[in-house]
């Protein structure tokens, strides 16, 4: 038997684009979990093989290189933002873009989600001594 | 390729009915037990829950009549323990996230426009270790063996010196066997989600309660394998003398909390986005608009999903870590609660801007609102560590907790429970009763758990069975087991009114709030195939936008509106756009979901009684009884029809592409399988490098080209497979089979060599947690290998019998991640254990 249905012409095709694809969801704060555990490792690593002298606070080496590593993705995941944010607005507009742009934008909002919480998970560390 | 649309004429929606149910109807009697509907599945998930969150209340209230009063004789210190334990245990793994599986078992086909889960078997087996786990876990009780060290069963106290007997191996082992079926629930519900929706429903369309669900699925498959890898080596430790947390043996204490909490705190957001996701499909309803920011909340579900795991040690601020270590798990603990707070204003500003109206299900919601906000306000206070230390293991943190989980779990999904419980039985409950039960558990939780806020601040420790009189803490005490037991009232008013309106509440019609997603269209109750014919959904309120979407589909006027061939179909989607890809031909009832549940059951009580024997022979008939199982997939005749000519037209069976939801199943048991690896890493890195003693020697035991000679067979097996998927790709199956035995002998050999390693490596695992966790590894290894080998064989005998051509090259693909998996993670322990030692570690 034949199918009584359904036989008559295709949806909306989803924008040939790289926003219609959904990992951008997902790579941002997998990266930034990365990074979070990377730092949170590394500190406790370096604080066991080689912990700098609490007398000198938070002017250590081990300090410098977290917040460069931290100032460096946090850049990172600022520019995949607006990378992201840039590709939301070359979606065509209409039904059939209206996919890739959603991903786009919440893409977007999450890689700035991530470098924020980049950005302010490792202001501590221009503060507080590493291994005390 | 063409898609389904709205053209085809109308049929008989009583013989189109007949027609399904001849397919889908579910059998009477004994044989009840095969059904695999994701509806009735479902419904046993949520009685089940049901049944013990009341055994879990009730331990809850045994515990606040013995501290209503100082000095109280009611309970000893061992019985308070047992009772703690088990209903912190059973409310968090037999309860909270099991009925929200449930709920999501029930609802996604329906709201996504699908006629089933992607893995009905999956679901039912998931549902029968989660019975017959909760049974044997609460079996404890009635024995008086029950667990006492805490539900988070911190080592040393839960190890054999101080736990002996069988109540901690009870938590150890039920707990894992429960697991194993959260985690089949969550994999099926992300395949569900993704592959099987309706027609043309792209991501940005979904319902917002299946977002909710997907993410949290996905966090269970990333969150549960540390904890399940935890308590294997814990078992380990208990049963077999293995040193994993024994300091004295080079193990860590730590080691265990850190592989707790990095479950135990996402398992926190695990609770609470279903919930979330329940909430954010109510407020629009009764608000009679759409919810505002919709992407919003999606973003903040994902951003909450991710920044949960980041969490973990705000659990152990008390156990000594460098301060700079506490500042960033301090700031990440404040940070999650923006995007929660951005899913608080959404709802507020969808009620804002709508029309509220107020009935039972908002009554819940609005107590949700004010309960979880106190709660979440109290977490970021907890989050201050100076703060955390002043009240750690006090009354506060359970009055923090309980509020948050009461507050953001309970309330919704009893606001859940009654807004779809016109679907559930096609009747309504009582405003009257639904009304008193709501009033009587608000005040009652409010009068309960606020006031041990105080109990909290006036220094009581939690976790003690008595106190004296005279601390100050006797009033706020008394006050708060007054009002425990107001609440309980309440919780039975709603019981009553859930019982009475079966037989008493007056009918329901078929979208009695007038809500705007598609499960409202499979009928009141439900269909057993929820849809005579699947719809193109292009919009994210189907039944606002097309009221008479159910007179359609019941009429059978979209996509596959047929069932007289006998195959149970949904159709298979692009997980992105939405655009149909395939059909999916789904099992029916089995007996094999329910004969290996009950294999698993009788490996965990033979593994209790310490029968090692039994529990070989009856693991080694566990995994036959599951691959005869995955025997009769794909191109079986039992599982479709050879040929399928009244697909439409461009359409295929899944089987006979190369895509399909085993893929996606597949690539997600390995994505679990990867996290638990990844946690045996961490814990061997964590060993080495902060554990006192823990310093591997120079020389690793391992050697060092044995491994890399075992990990070269594994990925010559891989590449053997994968060039036969290359070929099958290219339209070429001459010597498949042979490809296959091939690569079967490959992982052989390679298992040959993990085992020789393992007799030869003089591995010493009851004297110190370095040769524990390599000969743990090497185990590990051995059983992937022997299982992607047998996996391999089995697909040369499937190409044998015709199961695997040219036709239906589907299956070859999904066993290649098995060795992928296996290849890769045989590959990073070479490196690691073998090479990594050999520039780092110093003398033994």
């Amino acid at each position: 038997m034949k199918p009584q249905a359904d036989m008559t012409g295709p949806g909306p095709e989803p924008a040939a684009t790289s926003a219609g694809n959904a990992w951008p969801l997902v790579i941002g704060l997998a990266l930034w979990f990365v990074w979070f555990c990377a730092t949170y490792g590394g500190l406790a690593v370096a604080c066991a093989v080689a912990p700098p002298s609490p007398a000198l606070g938070p002017m250590t080496w081990l300090n410098a290189l977290l917040l460069v590593l931290a100032a460096a993705c946090t850049c990172a995941f600022g520019l995949a933002a607006w990378v992201s944010a840039r590709a939301s607005r070359r979606v065509p507009a209409g039904a059939a873009g209206a996919g890739p742009r959603f991903i786009a934008r919440s893409a977007s909002a999450l890689y700035a989600t991530a470098a924020l919480s980049t950005a302010l998970v490792a202001l501590p560390a221009v503060l507080l001594a590493p291994c005390v | 390729m063409t898609e389904p649309t709205a053209t085809a004429p109308p049929r008989d929606p009583a013989a189109l009915h007949a027609e399904f149910e001849a397919v889908w109807g579910n059998p009477k009697g004994w044989r009840a037990l095969s059904v695999v509907n994701h509806t009735s599945v479902a419904k046993r998930f949520m009685a089940t829950g049901v049944v013990f969150f009341l055994i879990a209340g009730l331990l809850g209230m045994l515990l606040r009549a013995q501290l209503a009063q100082p000095g109280q004789g009611f309970m000893g210190a061992a019985a308070y323990n047992q009772v703690f334990t088990m209903h912190g245990t059973m409310m968090m793994f037999l309860f909270a996230v099991p009925i929200q599986q449930g709920l999501a078992a029930y609802l996604l086909p329906k709201m996504l426009g699908a006629r089933d889960l992607a893995f009905p078997r999956l679901g039912a087996f998931s549902y029968w270790c989660y019975l017959f786990g909760g049974i044997i876990f609460t079996s404890s009780l009635l024995m008086g063996l029950a667990p006492d060290a805490g539900w988070f069963m911190y080592t040393p106290l839960s190890s054999n010196t101080y736990s002996p007997g069988m109540g901690a191996d009870f938590w150890l082992l039920g707990i894992t066997f429960i697991e194993i079926s959260t985690m089949a629930a969550a994999i099926d519900i992300v395949v569900s989600i993704l592959r099987a929706r309706a027609a043309g429903m792209g991501l940005h369309q979904m319902p917002i309660f299946a977002w909710s669900m997907l993410i949290t699925s996905l966090m269970v498959i990333v969150g549960f394998p540390p904890l399940i890898l935890g308590s294997i080596l814990l078992e380990l430790e208990r049963a077999a003398g293995w040193a994993f947390f024994d300091p004295t043996r080079g193990g860590d204490p730590l080691l265990w909390q850190h592989l707790f909490w990095l479950f135990g705190h996402p398992e926190v957001y695990i609770i609470f986005l279903p919930a979330a996701g329940v909430v954010s499909t109510l407020v629009p309803v009764f608000a009679r608009r759409a919810l505002v920011g919709y992407r919003w909340v999606v973003v903040s579900m994902i951003g909450t999903g991710f920044i949960s795991f980041g969490l973990w040690v705000h659990h152990m601020f008390a156990v000594g870590i460098p301060a700079l270590s506490q500042a960033f798990f301090a700031m990440a603990s404040m940070l999650v609660a923006i995007p929660t707070g951005i899913q608080l204003f959404a709802w507020i500003a969808t009620l804002w801007a709508g029309r509220p109206v107020w009935s039972v299900p908002m009554l819940w919601v609005c107590g949700f609102l004010v309960i979880f906000v106190a709660g979440g306000l109290t977490g970021v206070m907890l989050a201050f560590v100076p703060f955390n230390w002043q009240v750690h293991d006090t009354h506060f943190v359970v009055a923090h907790f309980h509020y948050v989980l009461i507050g953001g779990m309970l309330f919704p999904l009893i606001g859940g429970i009654y807004y779809w419980l016109p679907h559930f039985s096609g009747r309504m409950p009582s405003e009257l009763l639904a009304k008193t039960g709501f009033w009587l558990t608000f005040i009652g939780f409010n009068g309960t758990f606020l006031v041990m806020h105080w109990t909290g601040l006036l220094g009581m420790p939690r976790r003690v069975y008595t106190y004296d009189a005279g601390l100050g803490w006797d009033l706020p005490n008394l006050v708060s087991s007054v009002f425990s037991f107001v609440m309980a009232f309440g919780i039975a008013t709603l019981l009553l009114d859930l019982a009475l309106h079966w037989r008493y509440g007056r009918k329901a019609a078929l979208n009695p709030w007038h809500a705007d997603t598609l499960e409202w269209a499979s009928g009141t109750p439900p269909l057993s195939y929820n849809f005579a014919s699947l719809p193109r959904i292009s919009t994210r309120h189907p039944l606002w936008d097309t009221p008479d979407l159910p007179a359609t589909i019941a009429a059978g006027q979209h996509a596959l509106p047929q069932a007289a061939h006998g195959r149970r179909e949904t159709l298979g989607v692009d997980p992105v756009s939405g655009r149909v890809r395939e059909v999916i031909h789904l099992p029916g009832n089995s007996w094999w979901p329910l004969v290996a549940g009950g294999m698993l059951a009788l490996l965990c009580l033979a593994l209790l009684l310490k029968l090692y024997l039994p529990a070989v022979a009856v693991a080694l008939a566990a995994v036959v009884v599951l691959l005869r199982w995955s025997w009769e997939n794909g191109a079986h005749p039992r599982a479709a029809a050879a040929e399928a000519h009244d697909l439409p037209q461009g359409l295929k069976l899944h089987s006979r592409t190369f895509d399909g939801p085993g893929l996606w199943g597949m690539g997600l048991t390995m994505l679990a399988d990867a996290a638990l690896y990844a946690s045996l890493l961490f814990g061997w890195l964590y060993l080495w490098t902060v554990a006192p003693g823990g310093q591997p020697p120079v020389d690793s035991p391992l050697g060092t080209w044995p491994l890399a000679a075992v990990t070269a067979l594994f990925g010559a097996g891989l590449w053997t497979l994968q060039r036969a998927v290359r070929r099958l790709r290219a339209g070429i199956d001459s010597g498949l089979q042979t490809h296959l035995w091939w690569a079967a002998a490959l992982g052989a050999a390679g298992c040959a060599g993990l085992l020789w390693l393992l007799a030869h490596a003089e591995l010493q695992p009851t004297l110190r947690a370095h040769d524990a966790v390599l000969n743990f590894t090497l185990l590990f290894l051995l059983l992937h290998g022997a299982l992607a080998s047998v996996l391999a064989a089995l697909q040369a005998l499937r190409v044998h019998r015709g199961h695997v051509s040219l036709a239906a090259p589907y299956e070859p693909g999904v066993v290649a991640m098995v060795w992928q998996f296996c290849a890769i993670a045989t590959a990073l322990a070479w490196a690691l254990m073998a090479l990594l030692p050999m520039a780092f570690a110093g003398p033994p």
